[in-house]
Parts: C-alpha cells; sequence; structure tokens
C-alpha cells in the first residue's frame, strides 16, 4: 500500500519517532510537573525540552507552547479564549470545520458574529482587500487557515498580520496544513495563536497538537483544571503554559513530537517544502493534461500552494475514486475532507474531491505508479478500470 | 551542603530558569517547593549551588517571576 494521505495525517513516521515512542512508554513513566520523584522529574524535564524545540522551530518561547490533542482543540481553546461572549471575527472561505463550526457554536450560543472573507486563488491582494472589507468597529479577531485543506492554496498570511496589527485585532493562524512543511515564525508573521497538528507535517503521533500564544494574547480558558502549580487556588494559574494546559499531557505523543522536530531539523529549511511540491507538480502538470481530469486548483506554484492536490474524475463521486484506488493499492482521501465550506467556494460541493498528499517519505516511483492508475480509470472509467 | 532556594511558578519556569542560569555558570537543581515554602500549593524551585543574588538578577532581568528567595546559610 502506498499512503499518499498525509494531509490527514502523516504515515510512515520516521525511525526516530518509533523510537520515542516506545522509549516514552519504557522509560519515560510517570506525569510531569506533578510529583518531585526522579521518574516524575526525568520526563518533565524531556517534556520542557520538546517545549524548548518546538519555541525554537516557530520562533517562540517555551512557555508559550501548550500541547493540545490536536488541531481542532487548539483552535476552539484561541478562538473561543479571545471571543469569550461577544464581537465580530472575519475568517476565510477555505476554512476546515474546525474553524467554523467553532464560530457557529458562538454565533448560536453566546452571540458573536463572524464574517467569511473570500479567498481569491489568483488575486492574493485581493483576498487581503477581502479580509479589510469585513472589519467593523467590534471586529476583535481574525481566524483562517495558513493553507487550504481543499486546494492548497496559501493565504496572504504576512499581509493579513500586518492588517490585524495596524487594526489592533487578534490574529489566529490554523496552520494543520503548513506547521513543519513550510517555516513560520510567529512574531516575524505577527500571529498571537498559532494552531498545529502534531501528527502530520511535524511527524509526531495521533493525539498531538499546538497552541503557540503571543504573551499580549491572554486567552480566557475554556478547560480548567490540575496544572501541578498554584493547587490551593480555586482559579486557574495566570502564567503559560499551565494558565491553558489542565490535566496530564500525552506525554507518549509529546515525546514523539519532539522526535519529529529532530527530524526536520536535520533537513535544510524548508526541504520537505520542496520535495513534496516536487512531487505534487508532477502530478499537477500529468493531470493536467488528463482529458477526464479535473483539477480544483487553478494554479500550481511554489510558494502559493501547499503540497497537495486534489482533484475529479468525470463526475465520478470522489469517494467512489479513493475507494477504488484503494483496491488499487493507494491509500488517498476523497469526500469533503471536513471543509464544507470550501468546498462550497471552490464549486466540489457536489462531488467533494480526491486529495492526493505526499510526504518526505514517498518518491516519484511511487508517483508514476499512481499516476498509471489515474490514467486508466479517466480513459476507460471506473467500472471496468 | 545547604542551598539557596528560589521558588518559581512552575516546572516549566523552574527548567527554563535552570537553563538560564546554566548560561551563566551557575549551577542549580530543578526540585519540588518544599513543604511550606510555597503559599499558593504546589510549585517547583531552583536549589541554587552558587551566586544566589547573581541568581535572582538574572531571572529577573529575563522577566521569571520570583515567588520567594530563602537562603539556607
Amino acid at each position: 500500500m502506498i499512503y499518499f494521505d498525509n494531509a490527514a495525517t502523516s504515515f510512515p513516521k520516521p525511525q526516530s519517532v518509533q523510537v520515542a515512542a516506545s522509549d516514552a512508554v519504557r522509560i519515560y513513566g510517570g506525569n510531569p510537573g506533578r510529583s518531585g520523584h526522579r521518574i516524575s522529574m526525568r520526563v518533565s524535564e524531556k517534556v520542557f525540552g520538546v517545549r524548548e524545540k518546538v519555541a525554537a522551530f516557530f520562533g517562540a518561547q517555551p512557555e508559550n507552547v501548550i500541547f493540545t490533542l490536536n488541531c481542532t482543540m487548539a483552535l476552539n481553546m484561541a478562538i473561543k479564549g479571545i471571543m469569550g461572549h461577544s464581537g465580530h471575527i472575519i475568517t476565510s472561505s477555505l476554512e476546515h470545520n474546525s474553524v467554523v463550526r467553532p464560530l457557529e457554536a458562538l454565533h448560536k450560543r453566546a452571540g458573536v458574529s463572524y464574517s467569511v472573507a473570500e479567498v481569491d486563488e489568483m488575486d492574493p491582494d485581493k483576498t487581503l482587500q477581502n479580509f479589510r472589507n469585513n472589519i467593523r468597529p467590534d471586529t476583535k479577531a481574525i481566524v483562517c487557515t495558513y493553507a487550504s485543506n481543499v486546494s492548497g492554496t496559501i493565504l496572504p498570511i504576512r499581509q493579513i498580520g500586518e492588517l490585524c496589527r495596524e487594526k489592533g485585532l487578534f490574529f489566529v493562524v490554523d496552520a494543520a496544513q503548513a506547521a513543519g512543511v513550510i517555516p513560520i515564525n510567529v512574531k516575524e508573521l505577527g500571529i498571537h495563536c498559532l494552531c498545529a497538528a502534531g501528527h502530520k507535517g511535524l511527524y509526531g503521533a495521533a493525539g498531538t497538537g499546538l497552541l503557540i500564544v503571543a504573551d499580549e494574547a491572554r486567552l480566557d480558558t475554556i478547560i480548567e483544571g490540575g496544572t501541578g502549580s498554584n493547587s490551593l487556588e480555586l482559579d486557574q494559574p495566570d502564567f503559560l503554559p499551565d494558565r491553558l494546559e489542565s490535566g496530564t499531557i500525552n506525554t507518549v505523543g509529546v515525546l514523539t513530537l519532539g522526535a519529529g522536530l529532530d527530524f526536520l531539523n536535520h533537513q535544510h529549511p524548508g526541504a520537505a517544502y520542496r520535495y513534496e511540491m516536487a512531487l505534487c507538480r508532477h502530478v499537477y502538470d500529468e493531470m493536467q493534461v488528463m482529458e477526464n481530469v479535473e483539477l480544483v486548483a487553478k494554479t500550481f506554484r511554489m510558494g502559493e500552494k501547499a503540497p497537495l492536490v486534489s482533484f475529479n474524475i468525470h463526475e465520478v463521486d470522489s469517494n467512489q475514486v479513493a475507494a477504488y484506488l484503494n483496491e488499487k493499492g493507494f491509500a488517498l482521501r476523497g469526500g469533503f475532507h471536513c471543509a464544507g465550506l470550501a468546498h462550497q467556494y471552490l464549486g466540489t460541493l457536489k462531488q467533494g474531491a480526491v486529495r492526493f498528499s505526499p510526504s518526505v517519505f514517498n518518491n516519484a516511483k511511487q508517483v508514476n505508479l499512481f499516476l498509471g492508475e489515474v490514467k486508466k480509470i479517466q480513459k476507460i472509467g471506473l467500472s471496468r478500470g | 551542603m545547604a542551598r539557596d532556594i528560589i521558588v518559581l511558578t512552575s516546572i516549566t519556569y523552574a527548567y527554563k530558569a535552570q537553563k538560564l542560569l546554566e548560561q551563566a555558570w551557575i549551577k542549580s537543581e530543578v526540585i519540588r517547593t518544599p513543604e511550606g515554602l510555597s503559599d499558593k500549593g504546589c510549585s517547583y524551585s531552583l536549589a541554587i549551588r552558587g551566586d544566589t543574588v547573581r541568581a535572582e538578577e538574572l531571572l529577573r532581568q529575563n522577566g521569571i517571576r520570583i515567588l520567594k528567595i530563602v537562603r539556607q546559610a
């Protein structure tokens, strides 16, 4: 089986990540930051080491790194922590449900309103203008994806960050598809809350996520509980990461995330992006000349897209195509990718799309085998393919 | 050997503080705050082997909140 579903979760994981998982279970038991005995202190130090690595990777301080269970949890903490029960927030037309559903829930339950700024795939200036046009006197924040999980389109993050700075808005970024693939520095980009999956481009285990919070974004909590600090106080601590990190963390996952970062740090910055984009570029170019294949993205250029290619064949349901490819030994995702809003704007609400998303562990030979299968389907159809 | 104790807010700040002091050649150990030294309940501290005055100065310069300093000697 050849795995091309890395936008959902990366697989396989590097050998070092597998070893880290094993070590975490065998050696690093104990609860970090809860006790004073050697076993607890040993794992506490390891966890702090991962916090340092994450901080260095994204241009933050270790205490501003919050370990979460996934990117969705981080986004919920950021969005709800900023908005509370009032105000207006702007998002983009390419959002995943991890952004759209918290916004809708806040709208229905708490009176928060939100607007959708349309992303113009061909014109980042137009996209920026669409965000600007939606700012109101009660706007508190902008939340948007770094790169769409459906079309791969990268939003003009630096410019949106500057807009937020200019207007005094909080800036929350969903980096589920970008973290580990595209270099991100939260300070340089003016990001107040960076939300990321640990199990995709960062190569950690499933059940890992990150929320990196700027000092000036003092989030209200949506989860409270034990932190191993200020235990006699009824209120949640006011310092990070404890304020936002209640309950025992996923130690095994966190240590795998550390190993994933080590794996990435051993490569040149941006090398993963360039390699995966080269594979995608080949797929995009080949599919562009296939008569019955329709590509979701109108363009595919370095710096403008994340490394994924979504497509459809004839008018066949994308899940059917993905199921067929599965039978042929290729793991790709069909359907709507938990991003109904994005599909609505991309005009793929009827079919969804099949998504090809490689990792550094894929190679050109695998890609050509996959393309050979797609060529067969688009020529003779699914039933006889 | 008696060691001074710098009481900090959390394990994260304790390790961050330890790393900062290491860079100034001040050795310390991260410990759970001894009973009676923390008014608000659980916390972590640094047991200092070296110049506590210099250590305090460095931590304050780097924005690390110190809850208490207990001099043992």
